[in-house]
Order: structure tokens, then sequence, then C-alpha cells
């Protein structure tokens, strides 16, 4: 019981902290939507330090997606840095695909994620996040420049795990469920 | 066995039809399409365990290496329908699905999780759903082991390249010895590290041989400096004039070796290879190919020279 208000109100402060940074979307470089810059970790507490990063990294993975998607950049060193595992192989899996039918993603994706989750809670090591991404913006366009159909985005509840290995967070999976699941 | 197998992978094919046929979770305009992979989902492109260390068995494209092709030379999924044995440059596998080789970067195999030991190859796999008339693809490299999944001109183009047993470089300079600072140094290398060499891969009824040809070879001097000839070089012979440079490949040092670790320039040269294929009425390229010698030169102090 304890453990699930401190859940919620931690939630609470991330929400702000996030706000604080004045965005919905992963657009520009990763690191400029980091609030580690912003926010010193000494004034948090470790969990409360850890769903910050947890949320940096999971802003982390997406921005560098976004980027990345931009030119189906399957290389692109930013998604080493905040994804791994199997989140890391969908992502790689995507754009080099994309690459291959000559296909790119432009626009803006918003998005806008919570800490549901965090374990242990001493001295978390996993994060679990939810979210609904918002595509409506983030389209597949073909090399050429148009649009490659005309089917819209939409908005996607998304469940990610985030987990802290050698002292660093990446999102190791997440379920990105279909359009107008959120 | 064979009937269970087959059943196994029609069940697989049909939840993947299901699946695709709802409009919701594989809208391709959206950017997350290819990401989309809600919970149980057979998506292809959601397994992201496929071709991985001790899992490669999840993409095996049908237990078999016939590909899609029938007894009858026709293409036909694992329900036995006819489809075209060639989709946007990708061929058909038993599974249905379309695999075509792929050229995967060290970064992207890493991310896959890092490339599988023993015999097999990265395959770029695209699988259509075409019962709700989607042209769209669904796919993603993944490692088949074994035998490729697809039998096609261009698969057994990768397994002929595999197969070329290209010549050691042997290194040939002149002055022999130690090089001289502002006299030119010829590069050369034995006329076979400089040979056309090809390789052939078969199955019943298709045959492809793979050629490799040297183009270039690029010599890093050990100083910094590089010197790209385009053949291997002309060896000194008795006659020609050691103090002119040589007719196509040579290099002069202006500088003493002496403040080089060990004294020496390690002198490396590269062979670059182009490999193109032919056979079953088709052409084309693959990945081209390097070998590589190194040999260290010693570059005298030009007084000692005087002295001699």
């Amino acid at each position: 019981m304890n453990r699930h208000t401190g859940v919620v109100g931690l939630a609470g402060v991330l929400t702000l902290v996030l706000a604080a940074c004045g965005s919905g979307t992963p657009e520009g470089k990763p690191s400029a939507s980091a609030p580690s810059s912003l926010m010193p970790s000494a004034s948090l507490a470790p969990s409360a330090a850890a769903g910050r990063d947890a949320l940096v990294a999971y802003r982390g993975m997406w921005a560098a997606f976004v980027e990345a998607g931009k030119t189906s950049d399957a290389d692109a060193p930013d998604l080493r840095k905040y994804a791994s595992g199997n989140a890391l192989k969908l992502i790689v899996s995507s754009l080099y695909t994309n690459r291959d039918q000559g296909k790119v993603s432009k626009g803006a994706l918003m998005l806008d994620p919570k800490v549901t989750e965090l374990k242990p809670s001493e001295a978390p090591t996993e994060a679990t996040i939810l979210d609904c991404v918002d595509s409506t913006n983030w389209l597949e366009y073909k090399a050429s420049g148009e649009l490659w159909d005309d089917k819209p985005g939409g908005k996607h509840r998304t469940t990610a795990t985030v987990t802290r290995t050698d002292g660093s967070w990446t999102v190791s999976s997440f379920v990105l469920e279909g359009a107008a699941t959120c | 066995m064979l009937t269970m197998f087959r059943r196994l992978v029609l069940v697989a094919v049909l939840t993947v039809a299901a699946i695709a046929a709802v409009p919701g979770p594989v809208s391709a305009g959206d950017a997350t399409g290819s990401v989309q992979c809600p919970e149980g989902s057979t998506n292809p492109g959601c397994d992201v365990n496929a071709g991985t260390k001790g899992n490669s068995g999840n993409t095996n494209a049908g237990n078999t290496n016939k590909g899609g092709g029938g007894g009858d030379g026709k293409c036909r999924d694992p329900r036995g329908v006819e489809i075209p044995c060639q989709r946007d440059g990708s061929w058909a596998g038993g599974d249905g699905c379309y695999y075509k080789p792929a050229d995967l970067s060290q970064a992207v195999i890493d991310a896959l999780g890092g490339q599988p030991s023993g015999e097999g190859g990265w395959y770029q796999r695209t699988c259509y759903n075409d019962a709700s008339g989607a042209t769209e693809g669904f796919g993603g490299p993944v490692w088949i082991a074994g035998a490729p999944p697809v039998i096609s001109p261009a698969v057994l183009a990768r397994q002929a390249r595999a197969r070329l047993d290209l010549p050691k470089v042997i290194i040939e300079l002149n002055p022999p010895g130690k090089q001289l600072p502002n006299l030119p140094t010829w590069l050369s290398m034995d006329p076979s590290s400089w040979a056309a060499k090809s390789a052939t891969a078969s199955v019943p009824g298709v045959s492809v041989t793979a050629t490799a040809r040297p183009v270039r070879a690029s010599w890093a001097m050990g100083n910094g400096a590089t010197k790209v000839c385009a053949g291997p070089g002309t060896a000194w012979t008795l006659g020609m004039d050691p103090a002119r440079p040589s007719p196509d490949c040579s290099y002069t040092y202006t500088r003493s070796s002496a403040s080089a670790p060990g004294g020496v320039f390690t002198v490396t040269v590269t062979v670059t290879w182009e490999v193109t294929w032919a056979g079953a009425g088709e052409s084309g390229t693959v990945p081209g190919l390097t070998t590589t010698a190194s040999v260290p030169v010693t570059v005298q102090e030009s007084q000692a020279v005087v002295t001699n």
C-alpha cells in the first residue's frame, strides 16, 4: 500500500520534471531533452533519480529512433546509447528494413511517458514505463518525398521496460500496440 | 513429422494473416508500423529473437533446401498455393516468405545479438499478406543456419563467393633489402598475388560462378603515406634503371625510418577484389573482398649510403 502511494506520488513529480523541459516530442538532439542537466540528482531520492534516468533513456530512445528514421540509419550510435536487447533489435530491424524498402520516417512523435513501477524500490534497477505514443505526425515517406501511403498515424499504448546495467539505463524492451489503443 | 511441421508453419502463417487483416496494428503510413508488436503478435518483425544465437530455429524457412520450389518447378506457400517465385528482388522460401541475402554492418549484427557461429547466412526476410490485399511486406534481417532458405542465382552467388580461395599476397620490393632515402622503392607483388579466381556453387539445375578480379593495390608505406596502384606493380629486373621510378608503382621515401618504432616502417599492401557472378541467365556483383600483407622496411640514413 505504501509502495503504491509512493509510486503514484513519484510519477506526479516526474511529470512535473519533464514538463519543465517543455517537450512532448523527442524532436532535436536527444541530449536536449535530458532533464539531468536541469535537476541535479543530489536533490532527488534514489528512486526518484532512477525514475528520472529511466525516462531519460526512454525519451532518448525515441529521439534517437526519430532521428535515425529520417535516413533509416540502422547504425545510428545514439540508438545503442538508449536501447538494448530486444528494444534495440526491433528498432534496428525496422530501420534496416525501411532502408531496404527505400522508406524514411519524418515528422514529430509525441510522448507522454510515466513511470509506473520501480524495482527493487530501495535501489531500483528496473523501471516500467507506460506511454501513449502519438505518431499522428510521424509518418513514412518515399525517398522522393511523397508520403508512403495515405494511412494515418495514431495513438499507441506502449509499455517499456528500462533496465540499469553497469550504471546506465537503457530501454531493454517495449510493446507498442496498435493505433487507437490509448 | 513433415506433416506436423507443415501444419505448424501453416498455423503460424494463418495467424500472421489474421493479425495483418486487422487494419489497426499494421497501418503502414504510421512510422511506428514496423515496431508495432501487440502482445503475442506473430508479426515477423516482432519476432525479435529471430535469428539470434541458439534460436535460429525460429527462422527456419521450411525444412527443405528447395526453398519454395515444388517438384513441378513452381513456387508454393505452405498451404500449397502457387505464389510468385520472386517479389521485389527476393525469392520465395518454403514458409511462403521471401528472402534475399543481406549485407549487414557490424553494428547491425551486434544489435541483432552477434554473428552466430557455424554455417549460415544473413537474409532479409519479407512476408507478404496478400489475403487482405496488402502489398506491404513485413520483415527484417534474420540469420539462417545451415543451407540457404532459397535457391536462387543470387543466393548461390554468395555461396560461391564464400568459396573463393584468394591468393596470398607476396610482396616484392626493390631494392630488395634496406631502402634509401630519395631512391625510388619499386612496389610490386608476385604475379600469383594478382590473378583472377573463380568458384562455383550449384544445385541440380542451377550453377553460379563467382569471379574475383584484383582491381587495386593500396600501399600504406608506414610513414603515413599511401600509394594506390591499379596493378601488381613491376618487379625490377636486370637492365632496368633502379634510380628511376618503376613504370607503374613506386614510392620514394625522403626520410630514414630511424625514428619510427623499432627503426622500421611497416609497409602494408591491401589488394581490393571485385566479385562478379554469372549463372542461370543472370549476373551481378556481390560485395568485394580484400587480401593483405605486411613487411617491415628499414629506410637508411642517406649518409650511410655514401660511405658504402
